[in-house]
């Protein structure tokens, strides 16, 4: 199961994912996730810290909110990745296109260069 | 989920029968981690095994609307992971697509092929054969997977 927070930390978007990113739970958060980040218009960033599994339907769920916050100019980056995360967002090329960090220092100052 | 561990050195290990239930991807990785667990595969080792199963399996589940039952089997032998996930439906070989173009940009990804990107990148060898007959014939996927 997954669960999602989202807070505005000085006008850039930051959500927070728990749990395992498989494809059941993102047919459940999915809507959730967009919903509270791309109608803002405005820049995101996601704590993956708390995630311990990632698969192609959780990368697609990435991709997909950055692209649409794109057309608003706004910028999307994600930080806190372990291992075995960060080995399936490599994998997938994800990191080439949307920035992964360390921290969310690092993440926010990622979105708002 | 019923889980058949086999008695003879014949067959895989580890029998897994499953309906079309989505739920039940989260059952079989329980069990197979379990499986594996003993066995000495290391954690990165296993996230990749989680990541496989998880594409195979919800691949049928999502896409074949005419699966009724889908069994993963698997075994390791010198380092190795075996995988073996075979389904009902109609005859559909997921690895005969190819990899999505190469992307540098946002507008650029692809939404869609990265789950046999995943399956093809986190394993030393993957097939497809459709095996049996009529009512008998079946979609499988087999991957191998190296304890690295």
């Amino acid at each position: 199961m997954m669960d999602m927070q989202f807070t505005d930390v000085g006008g850039v978007t930051k959500a927070v994912l728990v749990g395992r990113l498989d494809s059941f739970s993102v047919g459940e958060v999915e809507t959730r996730f967009v919903a509270n980040i791309v109608p803002k218009e405005q820049s995101a960033v996601v704590d993956l810290s708390e995630v311990s599994f990632i698969a192609s339907l959780g990368i697609r769920m990435l991709i997909g909110t950055a692209r649409a916050l794109q057309r608003s100019n706004a910028r999307f980056a994600m930080f806190g990745a372990n291992d075995a995360v960060m080995e399936i967002i490599e994998t997938t090329s994800l990191g080439e296109i949307i920035p992964v960090v360390d921290t969310e220092d690092e993440a926010i100052a990622a979105v708002s260069a | 989920m019923n889980p058949e561990p086999s008695d003879a050195a014949e067959g895989p290990a580890l029998v897994l029968n499953m309906g079309n239930d989505p739920a039940a991807i989260d059952e079989a990785r329980i069990a197979l981690v379990a499986f594996l667990e003993p066995l000495g595969v290391v954690a990165p080792t296993m996230n990749r095994v989680e990541v496989v199963l998880e594409e195979l399996v919800s691949n049928p589940i999502r896409h074949g609307h005419d699966v009724t039952a889908i069994t993963i089997a698997a075994d390791y032998r010198e380092g190795l992971i075996d995988l073996v996930v075979e389904d009902d439906g109609a005859e559909f070989d997921p690895l005969a697509k190819p990899d999505p173009d190469p992307f540098t940009s946002l507008a650029e990804a692809p939404l869609g092929g990265l789950g046999i990107v995943l399956v093809r990148r986190l394993t030393c060898a993957a097939r497809y054969d459709r095996i049996g007959t009529g009512a008998e014939a079946r979609n499988r996927v087999s991957v191998t997977i190296t304890n690295r």
